[in-house]
């Protein structure tokens, strides 16, 4: 019985250390929070309602329309909204004041070096950027694309399959969890007889 | 007791504590919020959001007014809470609505495409239509989507994401 009680106990404890480290990030270093292109804030510094653009780390060139803003002195936020109403968040941060060290930590978390933001417009200092998806309207009034959509939406699928809204999931967990105690007990009492 | 009974019992409580993670989080007040939100004055106005319909998604909810407290977001499990300190949808301003993501309320949420439409009904009978310009994904620090704008919208969210961790977005804009 003490035994069990110990083993129980291991498992509280794993459970506890696996949920923490779900849930808190792995960031050494502290990021900016950047707003979202679907409300975007501070200083407009450049807007095109149409034309040819690019995003940071990727060659293709992007039809649509392209607003930068300064949140910042140090932190601009790129939105992106292609023609077929696929939009695409650059998140500009400016590395002048991180450490070689900061940097490789954070372009291993997915954040690409930019050694020059003149390049794009920005200030003449090396930057870091990072970018995400989002859905707009296009000022053509065309929504998103199927193909794009259904990329988003099966990732969305994936990760919501731990959902808490999910009532189905929460009780398949804990029936799968009596099942396999109940197992290991039969199995057990088993061996005994 | 063997090898195998050991690895079944203890994977067995672990799906068990696991489950009781997820019944917690389902309940827990603090899942649909996001952080750090001062609240502002709530209005006065004797005009309130009563329900909502989204067409495209077969959704047709009750609106229920909603307080923030000790950064707590106050929420309904019969249909959308609407945050009563941001403005009446049709009013100028972002005005906040929210729901859990129950299959039976904004489970399906997700869906919603730009250009989709989103009625409002206030108590007095009036519609408010709007149409879906923006959807995305954002953490709940990201609190500057919930902030004041000068077009006329509403900021409708859910839970989404590995355990709820996310916020999935729908901004609509105001059309008649």
């Amino acid at each position: 019985m003490a035994k069990l009680g110990k083993n129980l106990l291991y498992i509280l404890i794993l459970v506890v250390v696996l949920l923490s480290a779900s849930m808190s990030s792995a960031n050494a270093v502290a990021t900016p929070e950047f707003p979202a292109c679907a409300n975007p804030q501070g200083t407009v510094i450049s807007s095109y309602n149409s034309g040819t653009h690019g995003v940071a780390g990727d060659t293709t060139s992007y039809s649509g329309s392209d607003t930068v803003y300064s949140n910042t002195e140090n932190t601009n936020t790129q939105c992106l909204c292609q023609d077929n109403g696929a939009g695409i968040q650059t998140n500009w941060w400016k590395a002048s004041g991180l450490t070689q060290e900061e940097i490789n930590t954070l372009v291993s978390q997915g954040w690409i070096y930019i050694p020059d933001g003149a390049a794009w417009g920005l200030d003449s200092s090396p930057y870091l950027a990072k970018n995400s998806s989002y859905l707009c309207r296009a000022s053509g009034g065309a929504s998103a694309t199927n193909t794009s959509s259904g990329t988003t939406s099966s990732v969305n699928t994936i990760l919501n399959l731990a959902s808490t809204g999910n009532i189905q999931f929460i009780l398949m967990v804990f029936s799968a969890g009596l099942f396999l105690i109940a197992l290991g007990l039969t199995s057990t009492l088993k061996k005994r007889n | 007791m063997n090898f195998f009974s050991k690895i079944s019992i203890m994977l067995g409580f672990a799906l068990l504590f696991f489950g009781a993670y997820l019944v917690f989080e389902r309940y827990n007040p603090k899942r649909l919020g996001f952080e750090n939100v001062s609240q502002a004055v709530i209005s006065s106005s004797n005009t309130y959001p009563k329900k909502i319909f989204i067409p495209k998604l077969s959704i047709e909810l009750g609106i229920y007014p909603a307080k923030i407290i000790n950064n707590n977001w106050e929420a309904t499990t019969q249909g959308v809470s609407y945050l009563a300190s941001s403005p009446v949808p049709g009013e100028a301003g972002n005005s906040i609505l929210y729901g859990h993501n129950f299959p039976n309320l904004l489970g399906s949420l997700p869906k919603i495409k730009p250009g989709d439409k989103i009625v409002i009904v206030l108590n007095s009978g009036e519609e408010k239509t709007f149409v879906v310009k923006y959807t995305q994904i954002v953490t709940p620090q990201q609190t500057e989507i919930l902030k004041s704008s000068n077009d006329t919208r509403i900021t409708l969210y859910t839970c989404t994401g590995f355990l709820d961790s996310k916020r999935f977005v729908a901004t609509a804009t105001l059309i008649n």
